[in-house]
């Protein structure tokens, strides 16, 4: 995508679709189209929903580096193969990390809202905490997702930190 | 000389810029100047019937002030850009023909570049940035790093082979990209401005540096600049750009004591001619009757012959190439010399 202004300008409006859909539209299609019943199907919808981020942040980033770098490695021979795993994915590497911190980010926001077709996990749990108004188990259960989501957001981040102060950016 | 075929040989090269460039190369051809063209067709006349020949083991200088095609010029030796008419030989063979794998194998193993912005990979060490040219052939590791760990210490940055580009200076970041060039190993060398970005003082010792190189390794250089002082120090041929066509080219020395053109007056009337010319290009025939104050190479720059005789014009020298004696010098023809010719309108206007 990075390499090719058309396919780009294929997969934005679709990216843009799957990032503005409201989120329990995405439940339909699985549920009456596959009649999803398992779990691990569940995850699919989710990461559908969440990897936006992802593509559109490694896109750019592939895009960014540094159009000189490219030049040279292209004076010096290399094929297309040596420059995306030498010198273009490493050099979007925070931008790719920016991406899957937000990915993850976005999957716990959807992780409530999928319960409500009967995902299970900790969603399941806060949704009954609002249908039962049983409100100790509701908060628990939000504390949990909310904590995972600060353990897994610092952790990603930590992992910016490293591969940005690896490189350049002064 | 003569019997060595040019290394390269760029024939008859045009680039235009825009949507239909060869639609716009019958009109140039037809005779359309470039703001005409850019006018009717919104083409940008990029270079002009170039054609060049550049010697096997001499460094070959192209000047030109920003606009003038010159590093668009250089591009086209190693295609990355593609031209819309005309020819580059290298070796005799033509280079526009090759495929893409043919021209990536030239890319690697025929010519290296130096490039204005350094263009180093910032995530990779200095000797895994040197090696680069090496690891792109597919070189074992530890044979590439051996190799590029000795032009790392012949640039001067031995000790330095663990750091990354950031932490070295502009100067230091561009003995690298030399470093890069020479560890490819291959016999041309393509330098575009690549000590334009430095300081006065380093780029005088890069360039000190790349004459003692010059010297050591006989590489075909094609080096790009925009300043006249740089070109006339390092220039075996020097090539005058002006607008993407050639308005001189030839023995540098040549085009400063007959330039052909206003433009290249203007340029040569600002620079220390003194320094610069050398006695050969001044030196007239013996003659055997008169006694010399002493012997010069025809090598000397007027500078030191200035020194030499101390100021007095009454002096002649005879110059000595070697042994052998083949020419004379006058102090007074060298004092004209100095004075910058003053092309023929603007005589007529004073």
């Amino acid at each position: 995508m990075a390499k090719s202004n058309r396919l780009q300008r294929g997969l934005i409006p679709l990216l843009d679709l799957l990032q503005t859909l409201p989120t329990f539209v995405y439940l339909i299609p699985l549920i009456f189209l596959f009649s999803v019943t398992e779990p691990k199907l569940y995850g699919i919808a989710i990461i559908v929903y969440a990897i936006v981020p992802v593509i559109r942040l490694t896109d750019l980033g592939i895009r960014l580096v540094d159009q000189d770098v490219v030049e040279a490695a292209n004076a010096f021979g290399m094929s297309p193969r040596q420059k995306l795993l030498g010198i273009e994915l490493p050099l979007a590497l925070p931008n790719i990390m920016a991406g899957v911190n937000q990915t993850i980010m976005m999957s716990l926001a959807m992780v409530v809202i999928a319960s409500l077709v009967s995902a299970p996990g900790l969603g399941v749990l806060v949704l009954r905490g609002i249908r039962n108004l049983e409100l100790g188990v509701g908060l628990i259960a939000g504390l949990g997702i909310v904590l995972l989501a600060v353990i897994l957001d610092r952790v990603s981040k930590a992992a910016i930190a490293r591969v940005s102060t690896n490189q350049i950016f002064k | 000389m003569m019997a060595t075929p040019p290394k390269i040989e760029i024939r008859n090269l045009y680039k235009i810029f825009g949507s239909n460039p060869k639609s716009a190369l019958e009109k140039v051809k037809a005779g359309m100047e470039k703001e005409e063209l850019l006018a009717q067709t919104d083409h940008v006349l990029g270079l002009q019937d170039i054609s060049i020949d550049i010697r096997e083991s001499a460094i070959t200088v192209v000047m030109g002030l920003s606009g003038s095609g010159k590093s668009t010029l250089i591009r086209h030796i190693n295609r990355l850009i593609e031209p819309t008419d005309g020819q580059v030989l290298i070796d005799g063979k033509d280079a526009l023909l090759l495929g893409t794998e043919a021209l990536r194998d030239m890319r690697r193993t025929d010519m290296s570049m130096v490039f204005q912005k350094f263009a180093l990979l910032p995530h990779r060490t200095i000797l895994d940035n040197s090696a680069l040219p090496l690891e792109v052939r597919g070189v074992a590791q530890s044979a590439r790093h051996k190799e590029a760990r000795v032009w790392i210490n012949r640039v001067g940055l031995g000790g330095y082979e663990h750091h990354y580009p950031y932490q070295l200076s502009g100067g230091m970041q561009q003995r690298v990209g030399l470093a890069r060039a020479l560890t490819s190993n291959s016999d041309i060398m393509l330098m575009d401005e690549a000590f334009s970005a430095l300081d006065p003082l380093i780029r005088s010792d890069m360039q000190k540096l790349l004459l003692e190189l010059h010297v050591e390794l006989k590489k075909t250089i094609v080096f790009i600049t925009h300043d006249l002082d740089e070109a006339l120090r390092l220039a075996d041929h020097l090539v005058i750009l002006k607008d993407g066509a050639v308005v001189q080219q030839g023995d540098p020395q040549n085009i400063l004591v007959n330039p052909t053109d206003p433009y290249i007056e203007a340029f040569v009337s600002d620079i220390n001619r003194a320094r610069v010319l050398r006695v050969r290009s001044v030196m007239t025939p013996l003659d055997k009757k008169i006694k010399y104050a002493g012997d010069v190479s025809p090598k000397d720059n007027l500078e030191s012959l200035i020194a030499l005789s101390e100021g007095d014009t009454s002096f002649k020298f005879r110059v000595v190439d070697g042994e052998k004696p083949i020419g004379q010098i006058d102090m007074q023809d060298l004092v004209k010399a100095l004075v910058p010719r003053v092309s023929v309108s603007e005589k007529q206007n004073s």
